[in-house]
């Protein structure tokens, strides 16, 4: 990872949208973060949802797989420029995570399921994912190669 | 989400006199100046809290505990993996230094810990402020700072847009730790309790 | 000596009052982490005294204590609990605890309540 990159960092329920020479960053415990990359020009992406699908009123469409993901990818088409025929995705996280109660909140492989249909729909290829486990994720994307390293919680780190 | 400035006043004054008391219990406990003061208390909303707490990618040992009565709130205490050591040391009375991985005994100080201090505020809240409040047992898990962070804030506002966070300063006397402490306080029962006071007008 | 099961989920508690009694001339005949693991090694161990945590997982320190008391009415069981509230030191007395020490406590204050269940005039070593 280059070092000299400008890091952005990314907060449950946001998107965040930039170009080379930028990082985006981010951690991951039951939310899904789904990383767009156009690599001709270089413009990169990352999503933060939280839940699978959106409640009735709630404003924050990004915090929500149905309506973020379609919302995502017309900001990085329409909005930044990227190329939708070019454009690849890379998902991380959902994990089972321990609540106060004791339990696990089992909602990370709810998220990912949706994650993957919607992109699926939408012809968008997912060329890495590491999800799962019941650790978090801390994830950054270089915009410059489109490369996210990934290291799970006490593990080493691994670049996708 | 609106809170009526009163409201505001009573709960600061309750939250105040609530650390006090736990500051006070976990420095008897461990037998050293630990002081715990409010540093803020603020509306937020879950983008925001994490953006900033999501920098913090720290490998954390924390302890969460949910409280039980007739207000709800759920606390979060952590602190960096090597501080468990210290702190069980400390709570061991032998000398800092003396514990060398982080285990059993390291993963019951901190949920000792947040035992004590979620306990202690739940007496100050029912001494005097007649609320009907324990806690549940603390559960202990160790990731990211923000991730932990996160953790809690959604169970709080997987389906709210904001809600209120305290936040705290936390050193323990004569050690480097560097604790964070959050209580995250379900707003209307609160403001039920303050109400029934008849301290609002 | 007199033997005592020492009952906490935390185990740094339970290496606590175990060196505490331990330099007060008590035998720590066994720790457990819930009320059940209490019971069963109450039953198991028969020990002359239990001090026993509230807040614990599965099964609390006042389940414990009806249990064992329900199986031996002259069980002689301390609460040990950092819950200072008057429900709570009620509802333990109502149940048959022999004493209620409010954590975190000086090492005094937990002799003397063993001094006091056994009878025992000997002074607390300060």
């Amino acid at each position: 990872m280059n070092n000299n990159l400008t890091h952005i960092t990314v907060g449950v329920g946001d998107l965040k949208i930039t170009r080379s020479p930028h990082a985006l960053k981010t951690l991951l415990g039951s939310c899904i973060g789904i990383v767009l990359y156009d690599p001709i020009k270089k413009i990169g992406g990352l999503l933060h949802i939280m839940l699978p699908k959106r409640n009735s009123d709630d404003l924050k469409l990004t915090k929500y797989a149905d309506t973020g993901l379609p919302y995502f990818i017309s900001q990085m088409t329409i909005g930044a420029g990227a190329t939708k025929g070019v454009m690849y995705a890379k998902i991380f996280g959902g994990a089972k995570m321990f609540e106060t109660n004791g339990k696990l909140l089992n909602i990370g492989e709810a998220n990912e399921q949706e994650v993957r249909r919607i992109l699926r729909s939408e012809n968008i290829k997912i060329v890495a994912s590491k999800t799962g486990g019941t650790k978090g994720y801390n994830i950054v994307l270089d915009t410059e190669t489109g490369s996210v390293e990934c290291r799970v919680f006490g593990e080493q780190i691994a670049v996708y | 989400m609106n809170i009526d400035i009163n409201h505001l006043k009573v709960f600061e004054v309750m939250t105040r006199l609530s650390i006090d008391r736990a500051s006070r219990a976990l420095s008897k406990t461990l037998k050293t100046g630990a002081k715990i003061a409010l540093s803020n208390i603020y509306i937020t909303d879950l983008t925001g809290a994490t953006e900033k707490m999501n920098e913090d990618t720290r490998e954390m040992a924390g302890v969460m505990v949910n409280f039980h009565g007739n207000v709800a709130c759920k606390l979060l205490f952590m602190l960096p993996m090597a501080g468990t050591l210290i702190l069980t040391d400390l709570f061991l009375r032998q000398p800092i230094g003396t514990a060398k991985e982080f285990d059993e005994a390291s993963e019951s100080a901190i949920q000792e810990v947040g035992n004590i201090i979620a306990a202690h505020i739940c007496n100050a809240l029912v001494s005097n402020f007649d609320a009907t409040l324990v806690p549940l047992p603390p559960i202990v898990h160790n990731d990211y700072a923000g991730v932990l962070f996160s953790s809690l804030l959604m169970e709080q506002g997987m389906n709210e847009e904001s809600f209120l966070l305290i936040d705290t300063s936390f050193k323990i006397l004569k050690t480097e730790l560097d604790c964070y402490l959050f209580l995250i306080p379900e707003l209307k029962s609160f403001e039920k309790l303050i109400d029934s006071l008849g301290v609002c007008v | 000596m007199k033997k005592i099961l020492v009952v906490d989920d935390a185990k740094v508690v339970r290496m606590v009052v175990s060196q505490i009694l331990k330099r007060n001339g008590y035998q720590v005949i066994g720790e457990a982490a819930n009320g059940r693991e209490a019971f069963e090694k109450y039953k198991a161990l028969k020990p002359d005294a239990v001090t026993m945590d509230i807040t614990m997982p599965e099964v609390d320190g006042i389940q414990g204590l009806k249990d064992i008391i329900a199986y031996d009415n002259q069980a002689k069981v301390i609460m040990i609990s950092a819950l200072d509230q008057r429900d709570a030191l009620a509802e333990a007395i109502r149940h048959g605890a022999a004493d209620y020490v409010v954590k975190p406590f000086e090492d005094d204050r937990m002799i003397s309540a063993l001094h006091e269940i056994f009878g025992d005039s000997t002074p607390v070593e300060h």
